[in-house]
């Protein structure tokens, strides 16, 4: 499956709010190449989960259009993986067994998920863990299960939701570092909603930021540093400039 | 792997041996004190104030009793097992049944669960003398002890089925997951922790309703055994049919939560257990 190109088209949706209508996005448009990984930051609030859950037909936009290669994909739903910030891994199953229902789910046999969830966890460093349940693993561990997950999943769309949201500093950045290597060596398309400049920064071929809600897109910043960043990206003079801008924009788009 | 991620829980693999089992006696010792002290001081009771029998029959008269009239309660008992056993397996059916049907769909839940609920505001003594007037006394028994098992179960079990978390049920389904999938096997899994609670709940309750439907109408059970018993102030016997139905009351509940222990292992270690596979 070659990863796919991804457009939103003027996407509108309110929910039901006391009395009036609350409007959440509020004609979002941009779009994703196919390998392309775009962050989308914003204040907290400003609807980015629901713009997620829109992406991956897990909600309808009550106007506008998502697309998938170029055509109109109402029917999405499976699609595009998405990787909420809660690792979302099921208790009752060993760490092994909730790599493979990603694999199950993309149409593998029993035994070939088995097998192919045990080569990942060993590849990406959770060998010797496949037999624990995940509340016996840390934060970080559990986040690299959860993405094992969604490389296992097959889809080479990937809706990443502040996937690191809820780590440590330092734990943060050995993810994210491992995110870049994933991305690097598959190349899905990925959308990375964060609230995290530096990650985004860090990670992102480009940068949305969006308005406070209704979202819309305030700016794009595209981020031109070298491959593989590493921290020590954070500390060249495009990071600050492109870290400026975007600061720029969130300010300006919280007063519209 | 990085260190900051190996510094977090890497948890024993280690099972209790033989040291384990002991501190667990320990544990259980506070709790063995009370119901020996009290027992101790009634046969103290007994001793000083020599009521007589029929008032207060001592802990070592009812013992002998025990002993002497085994075959007697046991047959009784069995009946009183069986009324139990085949109620809680019909609540847990029905119950079940229920628990799905009402978390499903929200037309049931509004037509059927407060009826759930005022089936219990009803006493089952109130009820229960209704089922031997259409009923033989096997299967009206079975039903008052279903009647008043199946509600924990019900309750427990729609709590549980709506509790999956829904990040859970959102990525499986943009993994390619059905709903019946989902619900295979995210929903009912992840209510299977409250429903247990509320079979521990219902193994007990049964054993209470056998022996009200023993009381109102029937020809063995322990319950019947002790109504006899009372008629014709052989108090003894009476205390012995309580020690039995404790017994069995607590040995439903241990079934119960053994049986928790094995369904769902992850509760209680960081490891699959070498006896579970897939």
């Amino acid at each position: 499956m070659s990863a796919p190109s991804l457009e939103a088209r003027d996407l509108t949706l309110s929910f039901p709010g006391d009395g009036e209508p609350v409007q959440v996005l509020g004609g979002v448009s941009f779009a994703v190449g196919p390998g392309e990984l775009v962050a989308l930051v914003g204040r907290s609030g400003c609807g980015k989960s629901t713009l997620l859950g829109v992406l991956a037909g897990l909600l309808e936009p009550a106007g506008g259009q998502v697309l998938l290669d170029g055509a109109p994909a109402a029917d999405r739903l499976g699609r595009l993986t998405l990787m909420p910030q809660r690792d979302a891994l099921m208790p009752w199953r060993t760490v092994a067994d909730n790599v493979a229902v990603g694999a199950l789910l993309g149409g593998a046999s029993p035994d070939e998920a088995a097998r192919s969830a045990r080569a990942v966890l060993r590849r990406y460093g959770l060998g010797g863990f496949e037999e624990h349940y995940p509340h016996a693993l840390s934060g970080g561990m559990r986040q690299r299960a959860a993405l094992a997950r969604t490389l296992l999943g097959g889809r080479r769309g990937w809706l990443l939701d502040e996937p690191f949201g809820a780590l440590d500093a330092l734990t943060r950045a050995d993810l994210v570092a491992a995110l870049e290597a994933l991305w690097a060596e598959h190349r899905p398309t990925v959308v990375l909603v964060t609230h995290d400049l530096d990650e985004a920064l860090l990670l992102a071929d480009r940068v949305l930021v969006l308005t406070s809600r209704p979202a819309r897109v305030a700016d794009e910043v595209p981020v031109r540093l070298p491959r593989p960043r590493g921290l020590a990206a954070s500390t060249r003079p495009e990071f600050a400039r492109a870290k400026a801008r975007i600061l720029e924009a969130l300010s300006t788009g919280a007063a519209a | 792997m990085t260190t900051a991620d190996r510094l977090g829980a890497v948890p024993r693999r280690s099972r209790p041996g033989a040291a384990g089992l002991a501190r667990r006696a320990a544990r259980l010792l506070p709790a063995l004190l009370l119901p020996l002290g009290g027992v101790a001081a009634w046969q103290l009771v007994a001793w000083l104030a020599d009521p007589r029998p029929w008032l207060l029959p001592s802990p070592l008269d009812v013992l002998r009793t025990m002993a002497a009239e085994h075959d007697r309660l046991w047959f009784h008992a069995q009946g009183t097992i069986r009324g139990s056993l085949l109620g809680l397996a019909l609540a847990l059916a029905a119950g079940l049944a229920l628990a799905v049907g009402i978390s499903a769909s929200r037309a049931l839940d509004r037509a059927v669960y407060p009826w759930v609920v005022a089936s219990q505001a009803i006493p089952i003594l109130a009820v229960a003398p209704l089922f031997p007037i259409w009923l033989d006394y096997g299967p009206s028994q079975l039903l008052v002890a279903a009647l008043i098992a199946f509600f924990p179960i019900v309750v427990t079990g729609v709590d549980g089925l709506r509790a999956v978390d829904p990040e859970i049920a959102r990525t499986l389904r943009t993994l390619g997951a059905g709903r019946l999938w989902v619900w295979r096997h995210a929903t009912f899994p992840a209510a299977l922790p409250a429903l247990f609670s509320g079979l521990r709940m219902a193994a007990v309750f049964s054993v209470t309703g056998a022996v009200v439907a023993e009381y109102v109408g029937a020809d063995r059970g322990l319950g019947y055994l002790s109504e006899i018993a009372t008629g014709q102030f052989q108090t003894d016997v009476v205390f012995a049919c309580i020690a039995w139905l404790g017994a069995i009351g607590v040995a439903l509940f241990g079934l119960v939560t053994l049986a928790e222990r094995l369904v769902l292992p992850y509760r209680y270690r960081s490891t699959r257990p070498r006896w579970r596979t897939g």
